[in-house]
């Protein structure tokens, strides 16, 4: 019995030894796409070409942020021509964990002069950890990736996080990053992702549910709040057109409402546009171009925003 | 408290401390251990299953002593045993089953009928038990066994928390003898049990619950995808399940070998099998080896006519498929298999494949290559009934199925995702194929390489553990049998 559990601990020391190494030697040699508890993908989302241009982006008109309903709902173009500079730091699946993080990264360097929040609920109810994974691979990790992941507390998280630390440490930052985005996909400097136009062939009828936040996404969302009022930045809570089928799937939209509402000024388009699930949308999250167009044209009409 | 949990992990260090701590000269402190384990590991589920296993203890305990007892109502009973074992099972598994279809058959006559269905849980692993407890006092009626007269032994037999919600389904004259003797622990043994344990977890979290995400997704949508998707589907359901059941069992036999105990081996390489008959007695051995014991044999088995031989056939495959569940499929499931074990009982070719395919061999011959797929793709078409949610779905299945989308690419939003499920099956076909002469496909992988090297591999394979497991939590299959 001795001699087992003398081999169970020394079994379980190398282990630990080992997992690091194993770990790098796995992320390096292996392709990015292996669907693993790793989940590093550098260059494989428009993070990190958004992310570089933020480096170098002060004072724009409007920072917009959040998830894939951000940098895909919102056309900086549109907003261009309308006469206004707008930056959309918006990234894959980004809660308000890593809302929070990229404001501690890049709010004072960029000092916009209006925050958009697009606040789609999913982002509230979701761990976050691949908007973490997503953030981890595509920017510099600092002490805040490091608290971000412990609070999101998942093995993917972790797993990437060390590979990312050991990733940044022997290669550092790319001088000129390059996006390998889907064919469909085109990054438009700003950080507006415009894809080709298809529709949302079979609509599903959206089993009802409710939302339920994750209290650790609430207490940033707060933080990030709090920092852009430290900051003297004005916000809007922006909730960008989903397809109706997902929208009308909410039972608790009201309570949804009531919290946005008690944290600024909250708009929720999917009551100020009409639009269709398949002509505006191109699955079941996310507006096509004519969807983007129609909605953003509606925001620009909003007088305490512009 | 699940075998993959974090829960269980804990749970078992402490029983396993514990129960080696109580030292193996105290045998009566070891048992009453882990029946104590065993009811709170139950009970973790909900705690009224508890009571339900113990009257199922006690009511065999005390038919058995009185069987043995007794000289004029030996059958009497035995009969009272099997009855209300069965009645318990009926009324939990089966009740709502029956008078609900019932209900249908004569609604389609014209009739108008107001059956009261029940709300009920389905007791976890009841199936299992019960079976246990049959076991038992038809060995005592038959004479292969007396009775033991300590409760907390047969206790332990039937609630032994390894095999109490998923098998094996034990025999009294193989496990019971195993409780009544001094367990001494065993450096080489215990190392065996963690590789099981080890292997076992792989299958579980690597290959079954990957595979479960697209299953899920296929079944559940099967009226919107190519007949290719279905293929797929079907496919990896076959390895699912295969991967969820024989993995539980690696990790149980391991726990029990930690513990000093031996279960019944359940599957050896099913999907290597020639032929259906083959694969019968390499899938769920425990099983097959009950009904074959309890209910063919006894019904005459082979030796009436061949009519009679057929019909005892088509008993045991019906009976087998109920087993299961209460539903249409499994019945469908199981009488598929029955056709298809026809033409080798009728051919006198049942017992041609004994041995492991290509023993001795590294690859197999071209004609076992083709046994073995035809055998599994046979196998498989069966577990779409299994799967499927009801019959019409699995009808649904089926006619897709054969639809000319066939012969596409299979299609998947998550393309990564489905590239590596398919690539982890392809490694794990290779390493069951290279452990096929073992208990376990790892059984004796690397044992005689020097230490550091040895560790190193079971480092690289807890890594991949971790790497690729899945993180959705899919409960056991067979829990809810």
């Amino acid at each position: 019995m001795k001699k087992f559990i003398r081999s169970l601990i020394g079994f379980t020391v190398l282990m630990a030894v080992m997992y690091p190494p194993l770990l790098f030697i796995w992320g390096d040699a292996m392709p990015y796409w292996l669907y693993t508890s790793l989940k590093y993908s550098k260059g494989h989302s428009s993070t990190i070409v958004m992310l570089d241009e933020a480096r170098h982006t002060k004072n724009p008109d409007i920072l917009i942020l959040g998830s894939s309903h951000a940098y895909r709902g919102f056309d900086v173009r549109i907003f261009g021509n309308a006469g206004y500079t707008a930056f959309n730091m918006g990234t894959s699946s980004q809660t308000p964990l890593q809302t929070y993080v990229l404001l501690q990264r890049y709010l004072k360097n960029m000092h916009p002069k209006f925050v958009i929040y697009e606040v789609y609920p999913g982002t509230f109810a979701n761990r976050g950890v691949e908007g973490a994974t997503d953030l981890i691979s595509n920017d510099i990790n600092d002490s805040l990736s490091y608290s971000m992941g412990l609070k999101i507390n998942h093995l993917i998280t972790y797993n990437t996080l060390a590979y990312g630390y050991y990733h940044d440490f022997t290669r550092g930052v790319p001088e000129k990053p390059v996006a390998d985005l889907a064919a469909e996909d085109t990054y438009i400097p700003g950080g507006y992702v415009e894809k080709t136009v298809t529709y949302f062939k079979n609509v599903p009828a959206g089993k009802k549910h409710d939302i339920i936040f994750d209290n650790k996404q609430l207490d940033a969302f707060e933080k990030s709040i709090a920092l852009l009022k430290r900051n003297g930045i004005p916000y809007a809570l922006i909730f960008a057109p989903i397809p109706k089928s997902t929208y009308n799937s909410y039972k608790n939209s009201a309570a949804l409402e009531r919290y946005f509402s008690r944290h600024g000024d909250y708009f929720d388009y999917n009551k100020k546009v009409s639009l269709d699930d398949s002509l505006h949308f191109f699955d079941t999250n996310h507006l096509n171009q004519r969807g983007v167009e129609l909605f953003n044209r509606e925001l620009l009409k909003n007088n305490k925003i512009f | 408290m699940l075998f993959n949990s974090l829960q269980f992990a804990s749970f078992f260090i402490i029983v396993f401390i514990a129960y080696w701590l109580a030292g193996t000269r105290r045998l009566r402190l070891q048992n009453a251990l882990l029946v104590v384990a065993s009811y709170y590991f139950y009970c973790s589920w909900n705690w009224r299953f508890g009571l339900l296993l113990a009257f199922s203890t006690l009511l065999d305990f005390y038919c058995a002593r009185a069987i043995a007892a007794s000289v004029r109502h030996k059958k009497a009973w035995l009969y009272t045993a099997i009855t209300i074992n069965l009645g318990l099972l009926a009324f939990f598994k089966y009740y709502n089953f029956f008078i609900g279809s019932a209900a249908q058959l004569l609604e389609s006559f014209g009739f108008n009928t107001n059956v009261y269905l029940l709300s009920i849980i389905l007791p976890v692993g009841i199936s299992f038990y019960t079976f246990h407890g049959l076991s038992y006092v038809i060995d005592v009626y038959k004479g292969r066994i007396t009775p033991t007269k300590n409760l907390a032994d047969y206790s332990l037999f039937v609630s032994f928390f390894p095999l109490l919600v998923a098998g094996p389904i034990e025999r009294a004259t193989h496990l019971l003898p195993q409780i009544q003797k001094p367990r001494v622990f065993d450096y080489s043994i215990a190392v065996t049990g963690m590789r099981q344990i080890l292997w076992g977890l792989i299958k579980k979290l690597v290959i079954a619950d990957n595979c479960a995400y697209f299953v899920n997704q296929i079944f559940a949508d099967y009226e919107n995808q190519p007949a290719s998707n279905l293929v797929f589907g079907a496919f990896l359901f076959s390895f699912q399940i295969y991967g969820d059941f024989s993995g539980y069992t690696d990790i149980a036999s391991g726990v029990s070998k930690l513990l000093g105990f031996n279960l019944l081996k359940n599957f050896n390489y099913p999907y290597f099998s020639r032929d259906i008959a083959e694969f019968w007695r390499r899938w769920h051995i425990s099983l097959t080896s009950w009904f074959k014991d309890y209910v063919y044999i006894p019904l005459g088995g082979s030796r009436g006519s061949r009519a009679q031989t057929v019909r005892n056939v088509f008993i045991i495959f019906l009976v087998s498929g109920l087993w299961h569940g209460a539903n249409f499929t499994f019945i469908i499931w199981g009488l598929l298999h029955a056709v298809y074990f026809l033409p080798l009982l009728l051919a006198g070719t049942n017992r041609k494949n004994t041995a492991i395919a290509a023993q001795g061999k590294a690859l197999p011959t071209l004609r076992e290559l083709i046994s073995m797929v035809v055998t599994f793709s046979l196998v498989t078409f069966g577990w779409i009934f299994f799967r499927a949610a009801n019959l019409p779905r699995a009808i649904g299945y089926c006619r897709r199925l054969f639809s000319p989308s066939l012969f596409s690419i299979p299609q998947f939003e998550n393309k990564p995702y489905a590239l590596t499920v398919l690539l982890l099956v392809l490694a794990f076909i290779i390493a069951e194929w290279l452990g096929r002469e073992n208990d376990f496909a790892i059984e004796k992988t690397a044992v005689t390489w020097p230490r550091t090297l040895r560790w190193l591999f079971y480092c690289l394979l807890v890594f991949l553990l971790i790497l690729f497991m899945s993180f959705s939590e899919v409960p056991f299959i067979y829990f809810q049998f």
